[in-house]
């Protein structure tokens, strides 16, 4: 490769996703299965203390890997200076990213064990489809300020319309979004939010029998962004989880490459093989993550099954 | 919305007391994966906005760098001059945008 070709045709890319965010709500396509099936089959309360917020991005990460893929094998720019101008009138997104269900039915179980945890430790959570949103994180990422200030607003007065004043989330990038970058750009903003494995009670859980090896990569909008690394491992060693420590850990963790995986598909793929290769260099068995963005970007590197979502883990550990 | 003018202002504020010690360097995933070409990596970065604002030039370079930044706060936490390196290149991208 030669030097100076890893972001190809960024504006066109952030032009398709801001307008797919402001006009659609959302920066690429899914279905409302995909968006709200987590809560099929289970009582979910309309209303409560807590709202459970998904900001969708769990949801969103099976698309996202299939869109990765194709926009890693786009080599002319034409196409996306066509796509950007046919994606005012179609959503694009919608024809090219199709998942296999059983990803989808993967997240799904993620986001129904989240909720579980939480019943379990006792806090009494509510959800709302019409509440639930995408939080705006790309446009932050691509300092679209502006927009991201009216995003925030139009969020804001959504959330206040219906007197939601705690929030949990679920990721740590709409948990970063919404506890440190609104409070400082939209008027007023008044909600407590918290990370569900902030508020998950060690003491509702089961051991977990395993002779298993995990180790454990911290994203960095929770080690870095709000200081969340030293409960997730507490919570780990409650359930008896024998976890190991890569080469750059807790607030010194190492990005696995993922928010770039737009914009530059082929440097975040290697900077996500890097990273992989550090957490196998530990010797553990199993990889521990705790963003759907480094699953996805950590699993576009691995060759086998072996990295999981935290609450996949504690899951065999609830009793409920 | 925050003038382009001042957000300049804010931004060389900050990156102007970059004394180019390399500290940030260290932590950072893309000036690895970048074969330590420093355009991707913080110092390198920080040099180039100092370099777009102060001459106005804007090329290919600029936007490789810019972009490929993970936003991830690894070098910001290691800065001793107290630089918020990963903010100031979140907010930077605003000029690449406009």
């Amino acid at each position: 490769m030669s030097m100076y070709n890893y972001v190809a045709y960024p504006n066109k890319i952030i032009e398709i996703i801001r307008f797919n965010i402001l006009n659609r709500g959302i920066p690429i396509h899914a279905s409302k299965w995909t968006l709200f099936g987590w809560t099929d089959g289970i009582d979910v309360p309309r209303e409560g203390e807590w709202l459970l917020f998904t900001g969708f991005m769990y949801q969103l990460t099976p698309y996202i890997e299939v869109l990765v893929d194709k926009l890693s094998r786009i080599k002319n720019g034409f196409l996306l200076t066509l796509g950007s101008m046919v994606n005012k009138v179609f959503d694009i997104s919608r024809f090219i990213s199709t998942p296999p269900r059983e990803r989808i039915m993967e997240v799904h179980d993620v986001l129904r064990n989240i909720y579980r945890l939480l019943v379990a430790s006792g806090y009494r959570v509510w959800y709302d489809e019409a509440i639930d949103t995408y939080p705006g994180t790309l446009l932050y990422e691509f300092g679209l300020d502006a927009e991201l200030k009216y995003y925030g607003e139009r969020l804001y007065h959504r959330l206040k319309s219906r007197g939601v004043d705690r929030i949990i989330t679920v990721d740590p990038h709409t948990t970063y979004i919404l506890k440190k970058v609104y409070p400082s750009i939209v008027p007023n903003y008044d909600v407590k939010v918290l990370s569900y494995l902030e508020l998950i009670d060690p003491s509702t859980l089961c051991r977990v029998e395993s002779e298993l090896v995990y180790a454990i990569h911290d994203p960095c909008y929770y080690a870095r962004g709000i200081g969340l690394y030293q409960g997730t491992r507490e919570a780990l060693a409650s359930v008896g989880v024998r976890v190991v420590e890569p080469r750059f850990s807790g607030t010194n963790t190492y990005c696995c490459g993922g928010p770039i995986e737009s914009l530059s598909p082929t440097f975040s793929a290697e900077i996500g093989r890097r990273r992989l290769d550090m957490l196998l260099r530990t010797g553990a068995d199993k990889i521990i993550v705790m963003c759907p963005i480094c699953m996805a970007n950590l699993r576009r590197a691995s060759s086998s099954d072996n990295i999981i979502d935290i609450s996949q883990l504690l899951k065999r550990a609830n009793t409920i | 919305m925050r003038d382009l003018t001042d957000l300049r202002r804010e931004i060389l504020r900050d990156v102007l007391k970059c004394s180019y010690c390399a500290m940030c360097e260290w932590v950072c995933p893309t000036l690895d994966v970048g074969n330590g070409n420093r355009i991707y990596g913080p110092r390198g970065r920080i040099n180039l906005i100092v370099s777009y604002f102060r001459e106005g030039s804007e090329n290919g370079v600029l936007k490789e760098s810019i972009y490929t930044c993970l936003i991830c706060m690894a070098c910001t936490q290691q800065c001793p001059a107290g630089i918020n390196i990963a903010e100031d290149i979140r907010k930077f991208r605003t000029f690449l945008t406009q």
